[in-house]
């Protein structure tokens, strides 16, 4: 059980590092921004908090430290500078690493984690030490916590403030209605009040006209201090009003902690009195009161705390019909996706043999059953997909880190960040878009000195960019750069036996040779780049993803890359075809049409093979004779006409028997080297048929008429 | 046998506010002063504010003191029960007197 809460603990963990990042680089460009410091506060102490409680005891102990860092910059005591930054990012990093080293600490994190937590403690007393001796100086500040309350609680969109009310004793002789006063506070948003009655005296002895209660509570509302204060506003010179906001930290507390807790977290007792009164049998506030350890005020005002937390959260939980989401492992969406391809591959069977039977109840279920699976199919994959934007916030620490490396400066802008792409996919593009964008830093953005004398800005700007395109994401990286040096490539290209001398490319095979394993046109090997394998390392990924990638660039303006992926890589309509007995998919997505044609119209012009096509001459692939299946051509062609990556291509079949739901299963090690072939599905029958690689076969045939037109 | 002395009932009408507080102060002094228990009655009150409240409690402690018994009775109307629960005096909306006397706070 306690390695399920691990887990989950783990994987919250590893979910609020993520913002956090975020979070400092905006705070970097924002410093005065209190919000994003309050968000990077809240992080760390969430993960303080339950790293303390499921035994991940480092962790405690530096998140420990780095809070007091972070808390001390939220009170203004500590300046929100690069140096700050610095060490909240490599701070979070750590965080990281000692989560992934499960159980087994090493003796090198156990160090980091000391240099660390004397990194932030060395901050804190320097700058502490410095506004010392120059009070006032500069922080994001946040104000001060009420020092007696308990939390209050907060729900979208709303803020909590802790109220004291203590009416002057005269109040009512002015006509004042003070329970008309709480009534309008109350008006304001979901309030919890706590009249403190206990200086009333004796009937004998008492004033009826003064006022002898004050009032403690908290207010969560949509309305701001002022308006709170406006409640007021005719009385606050003869009475002593608090308003103070609650933070969030405080309100999960209140709703997740014990009162013992609260009260020694709050400074209200020590924890010895804490675990003394817990060993007696009576309710530990009435203890800690008999025992004058606390005030009955001070007690009544941290259960007023927590009851209104508890109310506030149910109101929440009413308001969104209880919970808004929930977390499940990825590999339980996994499975549910293999099922949901197993479900659609027996719905096929269903169908093909209600075909065979002629039987029309069968018929009428089947077709019944189809439309079902594939809303279930349309829902199923609809749940793996996230926003990529995900991704993208990992890609501004690159940039941030790497400028700085490289004595360049960069800003990473985006767009499309809510783009939603099939989280195997998005998993898949992190390692080619790094090396793209560490690529463009490198190579297409020049140093600030060579910016000015371009008449460029200083800092370099790399744009980062998702959109939809049918049933593709278009994924584009482009920079305000040097742009790609052809001349450059060329040369190098030649040098390496890449191309021959003298041959003839076009621009864009000019810029395909960056994709080449091996080239580099970088003077020295750098830690970022010029190994030449990173853009190789993009091209191989991209294309396993069964996507592609474009490159356009301009000399001395930029250069943009656009990868096309697919949106998925689970389930997707194909065109199925048949060649003899074999059967194949092309992915619908990619298919341009289909058309007939007479076989003696499959012409070769010299030495390459061309069919006509809406008044263009196309290349194709007879796919009897490339997959080497017996029989011959019928004598009218089937053709599907597909797009590759930038040209279009015809597939010579005998029949084009129509669209398939495809559940793309992997080929097994023996076939993962067969040329044009990204895959493999099972048919209603049990068949199996193979899933053509369109940009794949497209290259093999430019290829095979290149090696022809050269040996000719 | 003895038989036990009626109590003393309490029942203001209108609207309680602190113009009728020192009037209210002296009803109840003079029927803690009277053997028996003290009754107060809410049905006749349509609206209040803390003066009567300070009573109430005063009156409470003076029970105490004393040993006499002091309890509410009638029913609350909407806007005293609202009045009390917004100031934070009740967690629930009382509806009868007995409810109001065991929810008040600190009673």
């Amino acid at each position: 059980m306690l390695d399920k809460f691990k887990s989950s603990f783990r994987e919250e963990a590893e979910e609020l590092l993520g913002q956090l990042e975020s979070t400092l680089l905006e705070l970097e460009d924002s410093p005065s921004d209190a919000e994003l410091l309050n968000a990077a506060f809240r992080a760390i102490h969430t993960i303080k908090g339950s790293a303390g409680m499921f035994g991940f005891d480092e962790i405690a102990r530096f998140t420990h430290d780095l809070e007091n860092v972070l808390d001390k910059a939220r009170a203004g005591k500590i300046a929100i500078s690069r140096e700050f930054i610095d060490l909240a990012l490599r701070g979070r990093d750590h965080i990281r690493g000692l989560l992934s080293s499960g159980d087994e600490l090493t003796e090198d994190l156990r160090r980091t984690t000391d240099a660390l937590v004397e990194e932030c403690r060395a901050l804190a007393a320097e700058t502490e030490a410095r506004n010392e001796a120059s009070p006032g100086s500069p922080g994001a500040a946040a104000p001060e916590q009420p020092a007696s309350g308990a939390p209050g609680a907060a729900s979208e969109g709303k803020r909590t403030f802790y109220i004291r009310f203590q009416p002057g004793p005269d109040i009512f002789r002015n006509g004042t209605r003070v329970l008309s006063l709480l009534a309008d506070l109350a008006e304001l948003g979901e309030a919890t009040l706590v009249p403190h009655v206990h200086d009333i005296p004796r009937l004998s002895e008492m004033d009826p006209e003064r006022c002898y209660c004050y009032w403690e509570g908290y207010l969560t509302t949509e309305s701001d201090r002022n308006a709170i204060r406006d409640v007021f506003i005719f009385v606050e010179s003869e009475s002593s009003l608090t308003i103070e906001e609650i933070e969030e930290t405080r309100i999960n507390d209140s709703r997740t902690k014990r009162l013992g807790e609260l009260l020694v977290q709050y400074q209200h007792v020590p924890p010895e009195e804490i675990s003394k009164a817990l060993s007696s049998q009576k309710r530990l506030g009435e203890i800690l009161v008999e025992k004058g350890i606390i005030s009955k005020d001070a007690l009544d005002t941290t259960l007023a705390g927590q009851n209104h937390a508890k109310k506030i959260q149910d109101k929440a939980a009413e308001a969104g019909g209880a919970l808004a989401s929930v977390r499940v492992a990825s590999e339980k969406l996994d499975q549910l996706v293999d099922l949901v391809g197993e479900l659609v591959t027996l719905q096929a069977r269903l169908a093909r043999t209600s075909l065979d039977l002629k039987e029309i109840s069968l018929a009428a279920i089947s077709e019944q059953f189809e439309r079902l699976i594939a809303q279930l199919r349309d829902n199923t994959m609809s749940i793996r997909m996230l926003p990529i934007g995900s991704t993208f916030n990992k890609f501004r620490r690159v940039v941030r880190d790497l400028s700085t490396e490289l004595g360049k400066e960069a800003d990473l802008l985006t767009e499309g960040a809510d783009t939603e792409l099939d989280k195997t996919v998005i998993e898949r593009l992190n390692d080619p878009l790094v090396h793209i964008i560490r690529n463009s830093l490198d190579h297409g953005i020049e140093s600030p000195q060579d910016r000015e004398a371009a008449g460029k800005n200083r800092k370099g700007t790399i744009l980062l960019k998702a959109q939809h395109s049918g049933a593709h994401v278009l994924i584009s990286v482009r920079d305000d750069g040097a742009g790609l040096n052809a001349e450059a490539i060329r040369a190098k290209a030649v040098e390496r036996g890449i191309v021959a001398p003298g041959q003839e490319l076009t621009e864009a095979e000019i810029n395909q040779l960056i994709f080449h394993p091996g080239f580099s046109t970088a003077k020295s090997v750098t830690k970022v780049s010029g190994r030449g394998v990173g853009m190789d390392v993009v091209k191989r990924e991209i294309d396993s993803l069964g996507g592609t990638v474009m490159i356009s660039t301009e000399r001395g303006r930029g250069t943009e890359m656009t990868l096309k992926i697919p949106l998925t890589l689970a389930i997707i309509e194909g065109l199925l075809v048949a060649v003899g007995g074999e059967y194949y998919v092309v992915p619908l997505s990619s298919v341009d049409g289909c058309i007939e044609i007479p076989k003696e119209d499959l012409r070769k012009v010299g030495e390459r093979r061309i069919i006509p096509y809406r008044g263009d001459l196309l290349p194709f692939v007879d796919l009897r004779s490339y997959f080497e299946v017996p029989g011959e051509t019928p004598d009218i062609a089937q053709i599907v006409i597909a797009n590759a990556q930038d040209s279009r291509l015809g597939f010579v079949v005998d029949n084009v028997i129509g669209d398939y739901q495809t559940v793309i299963k992997p080929l097994g090690r023996m076939y993962k080297d067969v040329s044009g072939i990204s895959g493999a599905t099972i048919l209603g029958d049990g068949t199996v048929a193979l899933i053509l690689d369109v940009n794949r076969l497209s290259q093999a045939v430019q290829a095979e008429s290149q090696r022809k037109v050269q040996a000719g | 046998m003895a038989k036990d002395p009626a109590p003393q009932e309490l029942a203001p009408v209108g609207k309680l506010f602190i113009d009728t507080a020192a009037e209210l102060r002296a009803a109840l002094t003079k029927a803690f002063s009277k053997k028996g228990s003290v009754l107060f009655r809410w049905d006749g009150v349509e609206d209040l504010d803390v003066p009567l409240l300070q009573l109430l409690y005063a009156a409470r402690v003076e029970a105490s003191r004393t040993g006499k018994e002091f309890h509410f009775t009638g029913i609350v109307t909407d806007r005293v029960a609202n009045r009390l629960y917004s100031a934070g005096f009740v967690s629930v909306i009382p509806l009868s007197g007995e409810e109001l006397e065991s929810n008040l706070v600190g009673f």
